[in-house]
């Protein structure tokens, strides 16, 4: 038994090092796990990006080394694509984080009925988006659809092509975004909004500040951070938006709403042309990558910042 | 009281079980119970299917406790596949599991099937995917089954009776590789009253078929409906209107023609077709919402499917039903025969299966002459001679319907024959979209697409 107040035998330094070498036994499972399902793919990714891989064909995988990413960025459909996505990124999350701005800075306000209308209003984000395509499709359908039915009797306007017209075709997909994203934005920001201290909204008030300017210059730069939060969410989620597309349009009419991601879907699993469509979407990867640090630096957050 | 519960609940629970255990019948008497569903085939049949099966001279429980995979697309007709299973497990003792796949993923699914190292051990084939499958390897030639007297007995299941146009249409540089199970042939559909109603005459030429098809729209309903959405498979009916105009997509010789006149010809006729008279959403029309137009009444008439028949003439969701007339497809170039696009869906092997022989078992089963028989009575796909000369099977279809396939010339490089067919057929819609967007700019954007499209077939 040991005397009251000794202290207690001091380990070794060998001691300590299987201490921490015992860590790293236990994160050895995750960490194998975690290497499997991420790096592994990527690397993969990244080999066969370098490869003349096809999926069909007798042809055997040869080494092309940047080949690949040459002739994608020579191609004047990954231009294309690349533009449609942006348009579509652009359009829906600025629309997006507008509209979820605005009803999120709403519900402060004493509303009526306000939890059922919360409820009502993130219920698209549960939505499956393949379902939510099909009850679009049969809502948007120009000859028995229930919008043109209405817009026909109000405005005397018939046959909307919502995914047939080459003009309407990516707006409706971007409109259908922005119903499904929406919830989205305004169930961060009002919880980002409801957290906020109330001293300085009132000190501006004590200022003479409006409502505009209470907005402008308190409100806006307290949420900034979330807001980053948000875009990069909504931005990387909107370039790679893929089942709703395929499912409404498949990319048509023509190629009007062939995004990069349906590009290269097409590309591997329509083409077969697997080694291409890695490259394609290893340079998608970098865009993305690209533009949420743009997105990071230009809102000065630092990813590890306080 | 706790006890009293407890007392309660197990009484509950044992009678249940005694319940559950009561409704169990016994095997035998399960397979009794099963009724014919809405489109699949009732055990009275699968029963004609067994007994007949059972006068081949192989034993068909040879592969007894294997299990199978197969994978279909999902239509009316292969429903009648996947309830034959049913017939095939209580002869065979082999468990199959038919997949079914949305029609307009079946390409892309079995590509992934295919790569993933453990497809389907039986597989669809047809004249789009017949090239790519056979370079890859991923089919077996049925000719060493067929050989094989231990799984196959040549007088029960008499290859001579296969259509021969089926065999062709399953056959990639000389080698057989899938048994056709539904064929359809390319033909003109189209509303009896209402021609008659308006005096027409049934088209001979595909400018006679216009005029008709402008004569017959009208607000309510549009005057010719088809296939126009931008995937490959909405190419079918294309393909044969090409033929028909004299021209080829890829010739027999590989060479890409879409710059030729006679594709052009084809190309505006099919676009002015679409523009003038079709649905207003006609872009995003596979031929599920081309058989939904017309089979509601909101089309008079379109060219498509010979197996579209028995849709259309099924009274309880059909508006056409008794009122559609059948005719070979009109001609595009006058005083020449019409050429219409085929189809044979055939099944064959997957070279990766482990179990060759007992998925040869099923092939075998489904597309015997019984089974091609009850197809023909069913479904009106006639696949064995047997099927054509059979009076009952005749007897069951309207004179012209017979007529059309009877007179309707086929030629298999309607389709192109290349491993990347499919992503050709993608490249010929979405140009004739563009074309319908823009119709001045035809001639650079069929330009624009012969250029693809070698650049596709230069790749290999």
């Amino acid at each position: 038994m040991r005397r009251a107040g000794s202290r207690a035998p001091r380990r070794g330094k060998a001691h300590n090092l299987s201490r921490k070498g015992y860590r790293y036994v236990y994160l050895l499972p995750s960490l194998v796990v975690l290497l499997g399902t991420t790096l592994f793919p990527i690397a993969y990714n990244l080999y066969f990006s370098l490869t003349s891989k096809r999926l069909f064909g007798a042809e055997l995988v040869s080494f092309t080394w940047f080949s690949n990413y040459l002739a994608a960025l020579r191609s004047p459909l990954f231009w294309h694509s690349m533009w449609v996505s942006f348009r579509y990124c652009v359009f829906s999350v600025a629309i997006e984080l507008v509209l979820g701005f605005v009803v999120a800075y709403l519900f402060q306000s004493r509303l009526f009925g306000k939890k059922v209308m919360r409820t009502l209003i993130i219920l698209p984000l549960v939505t499956t988006p393949v379902a939510v395509a099909y009850v679009f499709r049969l809502m948007l359908n120009p000859e028995s659809g229930v919008v043109n039915y209405l817009i026909g009797a109000l405005t005397g306007i018939r046959s909307l092509l919502w995914f047939a017209s080459p003009t309407l075709a990516l707006p409706t997909l971007i409109m259908i975004d922005i119903w499904r994203a929406t919830p989205f934005v305004f169930l961060v920001m009002n919880s980002a909004i409801v957290a906020l201290p109330r001293d300085e909204f009132e000190a501006a008030k004590m200022d003479g500040a409006s409502r505009l300017q209470e907005i402008w210059y308190v409100l806006l730069p307290l949420i900034k951070p979330i807001i980053v939060v948000i875009l990069i969410f909504r931005f990387v989620d909107a370039f790679k938006a893929f089942d709703t597309i395929y499912a409404l349009t498949g990319g048509g009419p023509g190629r009007v709403t062939e995004t990069l991601n349906l590009n290269i879907y097409k590309t591997a699993f329509f083409g077969g042309y697997f080694g291409e469509a890695c490259a394609l979407s290893v340079i998608m990867s970098i865009i993305i990558l690209m533009i949420c640090i743009y997105i990071l630096k230009g809102f000065k957050i630092g990813m590890l910042e306080r | 009281m706790n006890k009293l519960f407890c007392v309660l609940l197990l009484g509950l629970c044992v009678s249940a079980l005694i319940g559950a255990s009561g409704q169990q019948q016994p095997e035998a008497e399960k397979e009794e119970v099963y009724a014919g569903d809405a489109n699949g085939m009732s055990s009275d049949q699968a029963n004609v299917l067994v007994n007949d099966a059972l006068n081949a001279k192989i034993d068909w429980k040879q592969f007894k406790g294997t299990k199978l995979r197969g994978m279909v697309y999902s239509s009316v007709s292969m429903s009648n596949l996947t309830s034959c299973v049913r017939g095939f497990k209580k002869l065979t003792g082999i468990d199959i599991t038919i997949e079914s796949i949305a029609a307009k993923d079946i390409f892309d699914k079995m590509l992934i099937e295919f790569n993933s190292g453990t497809p389907p051990d039986v597989v669809l084939i047809n004249i789009i995917t017949l090239a790519q499958y056979a370079t890859s390897k991923w089919i077996v030639p049925l000719q060493d089954l067929i050989n094989n007297r231990k799984i196959t007995d040549p007088a029960w299941y008499n290859v001579k009776d296969i259509i021969s146009a089926g065999i062709d249409y399953q056959t990639y540089n000389n080698v057989w590789y899938g048994v056709p199970l539904t064929n359809e042939i390319e033909l003109l559909f189209y509303r009896k009253d209402l021609y008659k109603a308006k005096n027409l005459k049934v088209p001979t030429t595909m400018d006679e078929l216009y005029e008709n098809a402008k004569a017959l729209n009208s607000p309510e309903m549009a005057g010719f409906v088809s296939r126009f959405a931008r995937d490959s498979g909405s190419a079918w009916v294309f393909m044969g209107l090409v033929r028909n105009y004299g021209g080829y997509i890829l010739t027999p010789d590989g060479k890409v023609t879409i710059n030729a006149p006679e594709f052009k010809r084809a190309a505006q006729m099919y676009v002015k077709l679409m523009k003038d008279t079709a649905p207003a959403g006609i872009m995003n029309y596979t031929y599920a919402e081309e058989q939904n137009s017309y089979m509601s009444g909101k089309a008079a008439q379109g060219i498509d499917s010979s197996g579209f028949y028995a849709v259309f003439e099924d009274a309880t969701k059909s508006v056409a039903a008794g009122k559609t007339g059948y005719a070979p497809i009109p001609t595009g170039v006058a005083g020449q025969p019409s050429i219409g696009n085929c189809n044979y869906w055939g099944m064959g092997v997957s070279t990766a299966s482990k179990n060759r022989e007992a998925a040869w078992l099923f092939v075998q089963f489904a597309t015997g002459k019984p089974m091609a028989r009850y197809m023909a009575l069913k479904r009106g796909m006639l696949t064995r001679y047997s099927s054509i000369n059979d009076e009952l099977v005749t007897s069951r279809y309207p004179a012209d319907w017979v007529s059309a396939l009877g007179t309707a010339k086929t030629d298999k490089y309607s389709a192109p024959q290349h491993v990347s067919a499919n992503t050709i057929l993608e490249e010929v819609m979405i140009a004739l979209q563009n074309i319908y967007s823009k119709p001045e700019a035809i001639d650079g954007i069929l330009a624009e697409t012969q250029k693809k499209v070698e650049e596709i077939v230069a790749k290999k």
